[in-house]
Protein backbone atom coordinates (compact mmCIF):
# COMPACT_ATOMS: atom_id res chain seq x y z
CA UNK A 1 0.00 0.00 0.00
CA UNK A 2 1.41 3.28 -0.88
CA UNK A 3 -0.07 6.37 0.85
CA UNK A 4 0.92 8.87 -1.79
CA UNK A 5 1.74 12.38 -1.09
CA UNK A 6 0.92 11.62 2.21
CA UNK A 7 4.24 11.75 4.41
CA UNK A 8 4.62 9.26 7.82
CA UNK A 9 6.71 10.64 10.00
CA UNK A 10 7.38 8.24 13.66
CA UNK A 11 8.93 9.43 16.57
CA UNK A 12 9.77 7.05 19.60
CA UNK A 13 12.25 5.31 20.79
CA UNK A 14 13.46 1.68 21.21
CA UNK A 15 9.97 0.37 19.76
CA UNK A 16 10.48 2.50 16.49
CA UNK A 17 13.19 -0.33 15.94
CA UNK A 18 10.98 -2.76 14.93
CA UNK A 19 9.32 -0.65 12.51
CA UNK A 20 12.58 0.78 11.16
CA UNK A 21 13.63 -2.50 10.59
CA UNK A 22 11.04 -3.86 8.56
CA UNK A 23 10.41 -0.76 6.29
CA UNK A 24 10.47 -1.70 2.62
CA UNK A 25 12.63 0.74 0.69
CA UNK A 26 10.02 1.39 -2.23
CA UNK A 27 6.41 0.39 -0.65
CA UNK A 28 7.45 2.69 2.27
CA UNK A 29 8.86 5.87 0.72
CA UNK A 30 6.73 8.36 2.37
CA UNK A 31 7.61 6.59 6.16
CA UNK A 32 10.32 8.37 7.99
CA UNK A 33 11.78 6.91 11.94
CA UNK A 34 13.24 8.87 14.05
CA UNK A 35 14.35 7.19 17.00
CA UNK A 36 15.07 9.73 19.74
CA UNK A 37 17.75 7.83 21.92
CA UNK A 38 19.51 8.24 18.73
CA UNK A 39 19.05 11.70 18.12
CA UNK A 40 20.78 13.86 20.30
CA UNK A 41 20.24 16.79 18.74
CA UNK A 42 16.80 16.79 19.28
CA UNK A 43 16.30 14.48 22.36
CA UNK A 44 18.38 15.42 25.11
CA UNK A 45 18.18 11.80 27.53
CA UNK A 46 20.03 13.09 30.71
CA UNK A 47 17.73 15.87 30.80
CA UNK A 48 14.53 14.42 29.34
CA UNK A 49 13.94 16.95 27.18
CA UNK A 50 12.84 17.24 23.44
CA UNK A 51 14.39 20.15 21.49
CA UNK A 52 11.74 20.27 18.24
CA UNK A 53 14.09 22.54 16.49
CA UNK A 54 16.22 19.45 15.70
CA UNK A 55 13.42 18.19 13.48
CA UNK A 56 14.15 20.85 10.87
CA UNK A 57 11.48 21.87 8.44
CA UNK A 58 9.65 18.69 8.17
CA UNK A 59 6.42 18.76 8.37
CA UNK A 60 4.66 15.86 7.98
CA UNK A 61 1.01 14.66 7.06
CA UNK A 62 1.11 12.53 10.31
CA UNK A 63 3.03 11.93 12.98
CA UNK A 64 3.20 8.45 15.07
CA UNK A 65 4.59 8.70 18.61
CA UNK A 66 5.93 5.81 20.04
CA UNK A 67 7.23 7.20 23.14
CA UNK A 68 9.04 5.09 25.85
CA UNK A 69 6.19 2.42 26.84
CA UNK A 70 8.40 0.00 28.76
CA UNK A 71 7.62 1.18 31.76
CA UNK A 72 5.39 -1.82 33.01
CA UNK A 73 8.03 -3.99 32.17
CA UNK A 74 10.63 -1.60 34.95
CA UNK A 75 7.73 -2.60 37.29
CA UNK A 76 6.52 -6.30 36.77
CA UNK A 77 9.07 -7.89 33.84
CA UNK A 78 10.56 -9.37 37.07
CA UNK A 79 9.00 -10.34 40.49
CA UNK A 80 9.75 -7.16 43.39
CA UNK A 81 12.02 -8.08 45.98
CA UNK A 82 8.73 -7.21 47.95
CA UNK A 83 6.04 -9.21 45.81
CA UNK A 84 2.97 -8.14 45.22
CA UNK A 85 -0.58 -8.20 43.57
CA UNK A 86 -2.47 -5.30 42.19
CA UNK A 87 -6.47 -4.88 42.64
CA UNK A 88 -8.71 -6.08 39.41
CA UNK A 89 -12.13 -5.06 39.01
CA UNK A 90 -13.42 -8.87 37.95
CA UNK A 91 -10.55 -11.35 40.16
CA UNK A 92 -9.98 -8.63 43.01
CA UNK A 93 -6.63 -8.72 42.64
CA UNK A 94 -3.94 -10.51 40.43
CA UNK A 95 -1.88 -12.48 40.21
CA UNK A 96 -4.46 -14.16 43.08
CA UNK A 97 -3.86 -16.59 45.06
CA UNK A 98 -0.16 -18.28 43.85
CA UNK A 99 1.43 -19.62 46.81
CA UNK A 100 3.39 -16.13 46.99
CA UNK A 101 2.62 -13.88 49.89
CA UNK A 102 2.14 -10.77 48.06
CA UNK A 103 1.50 -7.43 49.48
CA UNK A 104 -1.47 -6.05 47.78
CA UNK A 105 -2.05 -2.95 45.91
CA UNK A 106 -4.86 -0.93 44.87
CA UNK A 107 -5.69 -0.60 41.14
CA UNK A 108 -6.15 3.45 41.63
CA UNK A 109 -2.94 3.38 43.73
CA UNK A 110 -0.70 1.59 40.95
CA UNK A 111 -2.72 3.59 38.42
CA UNK A 112 -1.48 6.96 40.51
CA UNK A 113 2.55 5.80 40.86
CA UNK A 114 2.56 4.76 36.94
CA UNK A 115 0.44 7.76 35.90
CA UNK A 116 3.38 10.25 38.05
CA UNK A 117 5.75 7.90 36.64
CA UNK A 118 4.63 8.60 32.82
CA UNK A 119 3.78 12.36 33.56
CA UNK A 120 7.33 13.17 34.06
CA UNK A 121 9.25 10.76 31.41
CA UNK A 122 6.48 10.93 28.63
CA UNK A 123 3.25 13.07 28.80
CA UNK A 124 5.37 15.77 29.82
CA UNK A 125 6.56 15.70 25.72
CA UNK A 126 2.94 16.04 23.99
CA UNK A 127 2.36 19.80 24.38
CA UNK A 128 5.46 20.51 22.41
CA UNK A 129 5.36 18.00 20.28
CA UNK A 130 1.32 18.80 19.29
CA UNK A 131 2.18 22.54 19.24
CA UNK A 132 5.40 22.19 16.95
CA UNK A 133 3.46 19.36 14.42
CA UNK A 134 0.24 21.88 14.54
CA UNK A 135 -0.23 21.06 10.91
CA UNK A 136 0.33 17.19 11.36
CA UNK A 137 -2.39 14.50 12.55
CA UNK A 138 -1.17 12.97 15.63
CA UNK A 139 -0.90 9.04 16.69
CA UNK A 140 0.63 7.59 19.37
CA UNK A 141 1.21 3.37 18.79
CA UNK A 142 0.72 1.71 21.91
CA UNK A 143 3.36 -0.11 23.05
CA UNK A 144 3.80 -3.74 22.09
CA UNK A 145 2.13 -6.38 25.25
CA UNK A 146 4.40 -8.91 27.56
CA UNK A 147 5.18 -11.93 25.73
CA UNK A 148 3.08 -14.68 27.24
CA UNK A 149 5.62 -17.25 27.83
CA UNK A 150 7.70 -17.47 31.22
CA UNK A 151 10.35 -19.91 29.70
CA UNK A 152 10.77 -17.51 26.80
CA UNK A 153 11.96 -14.43 29.23
CA UNK A 154 14.33 -17.16 30.99
CA UNK A 155 15.70 -17.87 27.77
CA UNK A 156 16.30 -14.65 26.50
CA UNK A 157 17.09 -12.20 29.57
CA UNK A 158 19.35 -10.43 27.74
CA UNK A 159 20.09 -7.59 30.00
CA UNK A 160 18.02 -8.70 32.21
CA UNK A 161 19.96 -11.74 33.50
CA UNK A 162 20.99 -10.67 37.03
CA UNK A 163 17.87 -10.07 37.56
CA UNK A 164 16.43 -13.41 37.11
CA UNK A 165 17.04 -14.97 40.44
CA UNK A 166 13.83 -12.96 41.44
CA UNK A 167 11.86 -14.79 38.93
CA UNK A 168 9.91 -13.69 36.01
CA UNK A 169 6.58 -12.30 36.76
CA UNK A 170 3.29 -14.10 36.21
CA UNK A 171 1.50 -12.81 33.10
CA UNK A 172 -1.64 -12.02 34.45
CA UNK A 173 0.41 -9.46 36.49
CA UNK A 174 2.55 -8.33 33.79
CA UNK A 175 -1.09 -8.20 31.43
CA UNK A 176 -2.02 -5.75 34.25
CA UNK A 177 0.37 -3.36 34.53
CA UNK A 178 0.86 -3.14 30.64
CA UNK A 179 -2.93 -2.42 30.56
CA UNK A 180 -2.73 0.49 33.02
CA UNK A 181 0.28 1.72 31.63
CA UNK A 182 -2.25 1.94 28.36
CA UNK A 183 -5.16 3.62 29.73
CA UNK A 184 -3.17 5.98 30.69
CA UNK A 185 -1.76 6.83 27.47
CA UNK A 186 -5.21 6.70 26.42
CA UNK A 187 -6.08 9.15 28.27
CA UNK A 188 -3.13 11.91 28.35
CA UNK A 189 -3.52 11.11 24.37
CA UNK A 190 -6.93 12.12 25.13
CA UNK A 191 -5.87 15.33 26.83
CA UNK A 192 -3.91 16.53 24.06
CA UNK A 193 -5.96 15.54 20.98
CA UNK A 194 -3.83 12.64 20.02
CA UNK A 195 -5.27 9.52 18.44
CA UNK A 196 -4.17 6.62 20.71
CA UNK A 197 -3.66 3.27 18.28
CA UNK A 198 -3.67 0.17 20.14
CA UNK A 199 -1.87 -3.34 19.22
CA UNK A 200 -3.31 -4.55 15.68
CA UNK A 201 -5.48 -7.34 16.72
CA UNK A 202 -3.46 -10.05 14.63
CA UNK A 203 -0.80 -9.49 17.51
CA UNK A 204 -2.69 -10.70 20.83
CA UNK A 205 -3.23 -14.10 21.57
CA UNK A 206 -6.62 -14.99 23.28
CA UNK A 207 -5.40 -13.75 26.61
CA UNK A 208 -4.26 -10.34 25.14
CA UNK A 209 -0.29 -11.52 25.26
CA UNK A 210 1.87 -10.81 22.36
CA UNK A 211 1.52 -13.94 19.94
CA UNK A 212 4.52 -16.09 19.37
CA UNK A 213 4.92 -14.87 16.14
CA UNK A 214 6.13 -11.73 17.40
CA UNK A 215 8.61 -12.00 20.02
CA UNK A 216 11.75 -10.60 20.03
CA UNK A 217 14.48 -12.81 21.39
CA UNK A 218 14.41 -9.81 23.99
CA UNK A 219 12.08 -9.88 26.83
CA UNK A 220 10.10 -6.58 25.91
CA UNK A 221 10.08 -5.75 22.14
CA UNK A 222 8.15 -6.90 19.26
CA UNK A 223 10.45 -8.08 16.37
CA UNK A 224 10.59 -7.09 12.62
CA UNK A 225 7.03 -8.96 12.04
CA UNK A 226 5.44 -6.95 14.90
CA UNK A 227 7.40 -4.18 13.04
CA UNK A 228 5.59 -4.78 9.96
CA UNK A 229 2.34 -5.34 11.07
CA UNK A 230 2.50 -1.90 12.44
CA UNK A 231 3.60 -0.20 9.19
CA UNK A 232 0.64 -1.80 7.63
CA UNK A 233 -1.67 -0.27 10.29
CA UNK A 234 0.17 3.03 10.19
CA UNK A 235 -0.77 3.01 6.21
CA UNK A 236 -4.31 1.88 6.70
CA UNK A 237 -4.58 4.63 9.22
CA UNK A 238 -3.03 7.23 7.11
CA UNK A 239 -5.18 6.30 4.39
CA UNK A 240 -8.90 6.39 5.96
CA UNK A 241 -7.95 9.81 7.90
CA UNK B 1 -1.61 22.33 112.83
CA UNK B 2 -4.96 22.21 112.26
CA UNK B 3 -6.01 22.79 108.59
CA UNK B 4 -8.23 26.21 108.39
CA UNK B 5 -9.94 24.08 105.93
CA UNK B 6 -9.75 20.59 103.82
CA UNK B 7 -8.47 22.76 100.85
CA UNK B 8 -5.62 23.46 103.14
CA UNK B 9 -1.87 22.33 101.90
CA UNK B 10 -3.68 20.84 98.18
CA UNK B 11 -1.28 21.57 95.20
CA UNK B 12 -2.07 24.34 93.38
CA UNK B 13 -3.52 22.66 90.15
CA UNK B 14 -6.34 22.11 92.01
CA UNK B 15 -7.19 25.69 92.31
CA UNK B 16 -8.01 27.86 89.63
CA UNK B 17 -7.06 31.06 89.99
CA UNK B 18 -3.30 29.47 90.76
CA UNK B 19 -2.95 28.35 87.04
CA UNK B 20 -0.26 30.13 85.06
CA UNK B 21 -2.86 29.71 81.98
CA UNK B 22 -4.57 32.44 83.60
CA UNK B 23 -1.98 34.73 82.47
CA UNK B 24 -0.26 33.17 79.52
CA UNK B 25 -2.31 30.80 77.67
CA UNK B 26 0.74 28.53 76.53
CA UNK B 27 1.58 27.37 80.40
CA UNK B 28 -1.73 25.75 79.94
CA UNK B 29 -1.19 22.32 81.64
CA UNK B 30 -3.82 20.23 83.26
CA UNK B 31 -1.44 16.98 83.05
CA UNK B 32 -0.45 15.29 85.78
CA UNK B 33 0.33 11.96 88.01
CA UNK B 34 1.36 10.44 84.72
CA UNK B 35 1.36 6.54 85.52
CA UNK B 36 4.07 5.53 82.73
CA UNK B 37 6.03 6.60 80.37
CA UNK B 38 6.96 6.22 76.52
CA UNK B 39 10.09 5.46 75.19
CA UNK B 40 11.25 5.62 71.59
CA UNK B 41 11.40 1.16 71.17
CA UNK B 42 7.37 1.24 72.86
CA UNK B 43 5.36 0.87 69.54
CA UNK B 44 2.19 3.00 69.61
CA UNK B 45 -0.97 2.37 68.08
CA UNK B 46 -3.30 5.31 66.99
CA UNK B 47 -6.95 5.21 66.36
CA UNK B 48 -10.02 7.43 66.83
CA UNK B 49 -11.74 10.34 65.33
CA UNK B 50 -10.07 12.71 63.17
CA UNK B 51 -8.49 14.63 66.00
CA UNK B 52 -6.15 11.06 66.75
CA UNK B 53 -4.81 12.04 63.01
CA UNK B 54 -2.63 14.87 65.02
CA UNK B 55 -1.41 12.28 67.00
CA UNK B 56 -0.36 9.90 64.62
CA UNK B 57 1.61 12.62 62.78
CA UNK B 58 3.04 14.26 65.64
CA UNK B 59 4.38 10.47 66.54
CA UNK B 60 5.84 9.91 62.80
CA UNK B 61 7.51 13.24 62.96
CA UNK B 62 9.33 12.85 66.48
CA UNK B 63 11.09 9.97 66.55
CA UNK B 64 8.82 7.45 68.57
CA UNK B 65 7.50 4.27 67.39
CA UNK B 66 4.04 5.10 65.45
CA UNK B 67 3.44 1.63 64.93
CA UNK B 68 1.77 1.29 61.31
CA UNK B 69 1.41 -2.55 60.21
CA UNK B 70 -0.33 -1.23 57.36
CA UNK B 71 2.11 0.03 54.86
CA UNK B 72 1.98 0.98 50.90
CA UNK B 73 4.21 -0.97 49.18
CA UNK B 74 7.22 0.00 49.42
CA UNK B 75 7.50 1.38 45.65
CA UNK B 76 4.66 3.82 46.19
CA UNK B 77 6.46 6.41 47.85
CA UNK B 78 5.39 9.22 50.54
CA UNK B 79 2.55 11.41 48.51
CA UNK B 80 0.74 8.12 47.31
CA UNK B 81 1.08 6.34 50.09
CA UNK B 82 -0.46 9.20 52.42
CA UNK B 83 -3.20 9.89 49.32
CA UNK B 84 -4.48 6.97 50.39
CA UNK B 85 -4.28 6.63 53.57
CA UNK B 86 -1.42 4.72 54.35
CA UNK B 87 0.25 5.85 57.64
CA UNK B 88 -2.81 7.93 58.99
CA UNK B 89 -3.15 5.86 61.58
CA UNK B 90 -1.45 2.34 61.82
CA UNK B 91 -3.87 0.76 59.68
CA UNK B 92 -6.47 2.17 57.23
CA UNK B 93 -9.40 1.99 59.29
CA UNK B 94 -10.64 5.58 58.49
CA UNK B 95 -11.75 7.71 61.60
CA UNK B 96 -13.81 5.78 64.03
CA UNK B 97 -16.27 8.15 65.61
CA UNK B 98 -17.86 6.00 67.91
CA UNK B 99 -16.70 2.79 70.61
CA UNK B 100 -19.26 0.98 69.34
CA UNK B 101 -17.50 0.86 66.06
CA UNK B 102 -13.68 0.06 67.57
CA UNK B 103 -15.71 -2.79 69.32
CA UNK B 104 -17.05 -4.08 65.92
CA UNK B 105 -13.78 -3.43 64.05
CA UNK B 106 -12.08 -5.74 66.69
CA UNK B 107 -14.67 -8.10 66.65
CA UNK B 108 -14.65 -7.92 62.39
CA UNK B 109 -10.89 -7.94 61.91
CA UNK B 110 -10.90 -11.45 64.69
CA UNK B 111 -13.64 -12.98 62.31
CA UNK B 112 -16.11 -12.62 65.09
CA UNK B 113 -18.62 -10.21 63.38
CA UNK B 114 -19.03 -10.19 59.82
CA UNK B 115 -21.69 -7.50 58.96
CA UNK B 116 -24.55 -8.16 55.98
CA UNK B 117 -23.62 -5.25 53.86
CA UNK B 118 -20.18 -5.83 52.39
CA UNK B 119 -20.04 -2.65 50.21
CA UNK B 120 -21.86 0.58 49.14
CA UNK B 121 -21.77 1.57 45.66
CA UNK B 122 -20.03 4.57 45.02
CA UNK B 123 -21.02 6.69 41.31
CA UNK B 124 -21.58 4.67 38.33
CA UNK B 125 -18.64 1.62 36.99
CA UNK B 126 -19.40 -0.70 39.62
CA UNK B 127 -17.48 0.89 41.96
CA UNK B 128 -17.75 1.09 45.69
CA UNK B 129 -16.36 1.92 48.79
CA UNK B 130 -16.09 0.19 52.27
CA UNK B 131 -18.78 1.26 53.97
CA UNK B 132 -16.58 0.68 57.04
CA UNK B 133 -14.12 3.92 55.65
CA UNK B 134 -15.92 5.37 53.09
CA UNK B 135 -13.33 7.83 52.35
CA UNK B 136 -10.10 5.79 52.81
CA UNK B 137 -9.69 6.08 48.88
CA UNK B 138 -10.37 9.21 47.14
CA UNK B 139 -11.89 7.45 44.84
CA UNK B 140 -12.91 4.21 46.10
CA UNK B 141 -13.05 0.49 44.94
CA UNK B 142 -12.63 -0.39 41.35
CA UNK B 143 -15.09 -3.57 42.33
CA UNK B 144 -16.75 -5.07 45.70
CA UNK B 145 -13.72 -7.92 44.76
CA UNK B 146 -11.13 -5.74 44.78
CA UNK B 147 -12.67 -4.04 48.24
CA UNK B 148 -12.58 -7.57 49.63
CA UNK B 149 -9.07 -8.40 49.06
CA UNK B 150 -7.76 -5.38 50.54
CA UNK B 151 -10.05 -5.99 53.28
CA UNK B 152 -8.68 -8.93 54.31
CA UNK B 153 -4.80 -7.53 54.35
CA UNK B 154 -6.06 -4.55 56.16
CA UNK B 155 -7.32 -7.40 58.70
CA UNK B 156 -4.34 -8.95 59.16
CA UNK B 157 -2.45 -5.63 59.77
CA UNK B 158 -5.27 -5.10 62.51
CA UNK B 159 -4.73 -8.28 64.18
CA UNK B 160 -0.74 -7.68 63.98
CA UNK B 161 -0.93 -4.27 65.59
CA UNK B 162 -3.19 -4.90 68.76
CA UNK B 163 -1.00 -8.40 69.09
CA UNK B 164 2.31 -6.38 69.32
CA UNK B 165 2.00 -2.51 70.06
CA UNK B 166 2.77 -1.41 74.09
CA UNK B 167 0.91 1.80 73.62
CA UNK B 168 -2.87 2.01 72.39
CA UNK B 169 -3.37 5.70 72.07
CA UNK B 170 -7.95 6.20 71.31
CA UNK B 171 -9.37 9.15 71.10
CA UNK B 172 -12.95 8.88 71.29
CA UNK B 173 -14.84 11.07 68.71
CA UNK B 174 -18.31 11.32 68.94
CA UNK B 175 -21.70 9.25 69.83
CA UNK B 176 -23.66 9.60 67.23
CA UNK B 177 -23.88 7.06 64.29
CA UNK B 178 -26.23 5.07 61.80
CA UNK B 179 -26.73 1.31 62.25
CA UNK B 180 -27.54 -1.37 60.02
CA UNK B 181 -31.19 -2.39 61.16
CA UNK B 182 -30.50 -5.82 59.79
CA UNK B 183 -27.29 -6.91 61.86
CA UNK B 184 -26.12 -3.76 64.27
CA UNK B 185 -23.42 -2.86 62.09
CA UNK B 186 -22.29 0.53 62.95
CA UNK B 187 -21.35 3.05 59.66
CA UNK B 188 -18.60 6.19 60.71
CA UNK B 189 -21.01 7.81 57.84
CA UNK B 190 -24.91 7.97 57.22
CA UNK B 191 -25.01 6.25 53.24
CA UNK B 192 -25.68 8.46 50.67
CA UNK B 193 -22.86 10.95 52.55
CA UNK B 194 -19.73 9.36 50.70
CA UNK B 195 -21.04 6.84 49.06
CA UNK B 196 -23.79 4.37 49.19
CA UNK B 197 -27.55 4.95 49.26
CA UNK B 198 -29.42 5.79 52.33
CA UNK B 199 -32.35 3.79 52.81
CA UNK B 200 -34.61 4.13 56.14
CA UNK B 201 -35.54 0.93 56.06
CA UNK B 202 -31.82 -0.28 56.36
CA UNK B 203 -30.08 2.17 58.46
CA UNK B 204 -31.16 3.57 61.65
CA UNK B 205 -29.92 6.89 63.66
CA UNK B 206 -27.89 5.71 66.74
CA UNK B 207 -26.90 7.88 69.57
CA UNK B 208 -25.54 6.06 71.96
CA UNK B 209 -25.64 7.44 75.73
CA UNK B 210 -23.39 6.67 78.42
CA UNK B 211 -24.29 3.34 79.63
CA UNK B 212 -23.95 1.84 76.22
CA UNK B 213 -20.51 3.72 75.56
CA UNK B 214 -19.00 2.55 79.05
CA UNK B 215 -20.20 -0.66 77.57
CA UNK B 216 -18.56 -0.50 74.17
CA UNK B 217 -15.26 0.59 75.35
CA UNK B 218 -15.29 -2.02 78.68
CA UNK B 219 -15.51 -4.63 76.15
CA UNK B 220 -13.29 -3.17 73.26
CA UNK B 221 -10.44 -3.20 76.20
CA UNK B 222 -11.00 -5.93 77.37
CA UNK B 223 -10.65 -7.75 74.38
CA UNK B 224 -7.37 -5.60 73.38
CA UNK B 225 -5.72 -6.49 77.03
CA UNK B 226 -7.21 -10.19 76.22
CA UNK B 227 -4.55 -10.71 72.74
CA UNK B 228 -2.23 -8.16 74.86
CA UNK B 229 -2.43 -8.25 77.87
CA UNK B 230 0.42 -5.68 78.75
CA UNK B 231 -0.87 -3.12 76.42
CA UNK B 232 -0.72 0.28 78.11
CA UNK B 233 -3.76 2.34 76.83
CA UNK B 234 -3.92 6.55 76.78
CA UNK B 235 -7.63 7.86 76.10
CA UNK B 236 -8.53 10.85 74.85
CA UNK B 237 -11.58 13.04 74.25
CA UNK B 238 -11.87 14.60 70.56
CA UNK B 239 -12.16 18.56 70.72
CA UNK B 240 -13.57 19.14 67.16
CA UNK B 241 -17.15 20.30 67.82
CA UNK B 242 -20.32 17.66 66.01
CA UNK B 243 -20.22 18.89 62.39
CA UNK B 244 -23.74 18.21 62.24
CA UNK B 245 -26.40 16.43 64.56
CA UNK B 246 -29.48 14.21 63.49
CA UNK B 247 -30.98 14.83 66.62
CA UNK B 248 -33.59 17.58 67.18
CA UNK B 249 -31.62 20.72 68.71
CA UNK B 250 -28.88 22.70 68.14
CA UNK B 251 -25.78 21.31 66.91
CA UNK B 252 -23.50 22.46 69.66
CA UNK B 253 -25.76 21.25 72.34
CA UNK B 254 -25.30 17.72 71.04
CA UNK B 255 -21.94 18.83 70.91
CA UNK B 256 -21.56 19.04 74.81
CA UNK B 257 -23.94 16.30 75.48
CA UNK B 258 -21.66 13.96 73.05
CA UNK B 259 -18.74 15.03 74.38
CA UNK B 260 -19.66 15.09 77.86
CA UNK B 261 -20.73 11.35 77.89
CA UNK B 262 -17.04 10.43 76.33
CA UNK B 263 -15.55 12.10 78.69
CA UNK B 264 -17.26 10.27 81.61
CA UNK B 265 -16.81 7.19 79.96
CA UNK B 266 -12.81 7.78 79.46
CA UNK B 267 -13.27 8.61 82.81
CA UNK B 268 -14.83 5.17 83.73
CA UNK B 269 -12.34 3.31 82.17
CA UNK B 270 -9.00 4.85 84.20
CA UNK B 271 -10.89 3.74 87.20
CA UNK B 272 -12.16 0.06 85.38
CA UNK B 273 -8.39 -1.03 83.93
CA UNK B 274 -4.89 -0.57 84.94
CA UNK B 275 -2.42 1.29 83.39
CA UNK B 276 -5.21 3.21 81.45
CA UNK B 277 -5.22 6.82 81.55
CA UNK B 278 -6.75 9.69 80.41
CA UNK B 279 -4.93 12.66 78.18
CA UNK B 280 -6.71 15.87 78.55
CA UNK B 281 -6.26 16.86 75.16
CA UNK B 282 -10.35 18.27 74.96
CA UNK B 283 -9.29 20.38 77.93
CA UNK B 284 -6.03 22.25 76.40
CA UNK B 285 -8.39 22.83 73.52
CA UNK B 286 -11.29 24.18 74.65
CA UNK B 287 -10.33 25.67 78.03
CA UNK B 288 -11.20 29.13 78.83
CA UNK B 289 -7.11 30.24 79.60
CA UNK B 290 -6.63 29.76 75.72
CA UNK B 291 -9.65 32.29 74.72
CA UNK B 292 -10.97 30.09 72.10
CA UNK B 293 -7.89 30.52 70.17
CA UNK B 294 -6.92 27.38 69.28
CA UNK B 295 -10.58 27.17 66.79
CA UNK B 296 -10.18 27.97 63.38
CA UNK B 297 -12.13 30.69 61.38
CA UNK B 298 -14.96 28.26 61.61
CA UNK B 299 -15.00 27.88 65.36
CA UNK B 300 -14.68 23.82 64.97
CA UNK B 301 -11.33 23.01 63.23
CA UNK B 302 -8.71 22.90 65.58
CA UNK B 303 -5.35 25.21 64.56
CA UNK B 304 -2.28 23.67 64.49
CA UNK B 305 -0.78 26.11 67.55
CA UNK B 306 -3.34 24.21 69.50
CA UNK B 307 -2.52 20.76 68.34
CA UNK B 308 1.35 21.91 69.13
CA UNK B 309 0.04 22.54 72.86
CA UNK B 310 -1.40 19.23 73.14
CA UNK B 311 1.38 17.53 71.79
CA UNK B 312 3.82 19.39 73.63
CA UNK B 313 2.44 18.79 76.65
CA UNK B 314 2.18 14.65 75.49
CA UNK B 315 5.75 14.55 75.03
CA UNK B 316 6.56 16.54 78.04
CA UNK B 317 4.57 14.05 80.49
CA UNK B 318 4.79 10.89 78.79
CA UNK B 319 7.95 10.59 76.65
CA UNK B 320 11.33 9.85 78.00
CA UNK B 321 13.04 11.91 75.37
CA UNK B 322 10.44 14.60 74.91
CA UNK B 323 9.89 15.84 71.61
CA UNK B 324 12.32 15.58 68.96
CA UNK B 325 11.74 16.60 65.58
CA UNK B 326 13.14 14.42 62.26
CA UNK B 327 12.01 13.84 59.15
CA UNK B 328 8.58 11.27 59.33
CA UNK B 329 10.07 8.13 58.34
CA UNK B 330 9.70 7.07 54.94
CA UNK B 331 9.08 3.31 54.05
CA UNK B 332 11.41 2.77 51.97
CA UNK B 333 12.93 -0.96 51.37
CA UNK B 334 16.46 -0.69 50.07
CA UNK B 335 15.87 -3.90 47.95
CA UNK B 336 12.99 -2.74 46.51
CA UNK B 337 14.86 0.78 45.24
CA UNK B 338 17.93 -1.50 44.09
CA UNK B 339 15.69 -3.54 42.18
CA UNK B 340 13.69 -0.84 40.52
CA UNK B 341 16.95 1.25 39.56
CA UNK B 342 18.61 -2.11 37.79
CA UNK B 343 15.56 -2.68 36.23
CA UNK B 344 15.26 1.24 35.07
CA UNK B 345 19.17 0.83 33.86
CA UNK B 346 18.02 -2.26 32.30
CA UNK B 347 15.47 -1.40 30.42
CA UNK B 348 17.34 1.71 29.38
CA UNK B 349 20.27 -0.38 28.20
CA UNK B 350 18.10 -2.67 26.35
CA UNK B 351 16.66 0.37 24.45
CA UNK B 352 19.90 1.54 23.41
CA UNK B 353 20.39 -1.84 21.80
CA UNK B 354 19.15 -2.29 17.92
CA UNK B 355 19.16 -6.05 18.06
CA UNK B 356 15.94 -7.22 16.12
CA UNK B 357 16.79 -10.44 15.04
CA UNK B 358 14.62 -13.52 15.19
CA UNK B 359 11.86 -12.56 12.12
Amino acid sequence: MNVTGQSILVIGMSHVNAICGSLDGDEDQDIQVTNLNKSPHIFDRRRNEIDCSGFGDVQPNYIFLSLHGNFHNVISLIENPVPFSVGDTEQGHVPGDDAIDRVFIPEDMMRAFVEAELQATTFIHFPKLVAHFAAAKIFHLCAPPPSGDQAHIRNFPGVFKDQLHLRVSPLPLRLKLYRIQCELFRQACDQHGISFVDVPDAALSDSGALKRDYWNDDPTHGNLQYGRLVIDQMKAIAEVS
Amino acid sequence: MKPVSPYSGLPDRQFWRKEPGIVEPALFDPVHNVPFRIGPDDRIVTAGSCFAQHVARYLNNSGYHHLVTEQAHPLMGEPIARTFNYGTFSARYGNLYTARQLRQLLLRAHGAFEPVEKSWPKGGGGRVVDPFRPQIQPHGFVSEAELLVDREQHFRAIREAIRTMDIFVFTLGLTEGWADRRDGAVYPLAPGVAGGVYTPELVAFKNFDLAETVEDMQFSLDYIRQINPNVRIILTVSPVPLNATFEDRHVFQSTTLSKAVLRLAADEMTKRFSHCLYFPSYEVITAPHVRGAYFGPDCREVVEEGVSHVMGLFFKHFTTGGQKTIAPKVQDNPDVAVHLDAMGRAIDMLCDEEAITNE
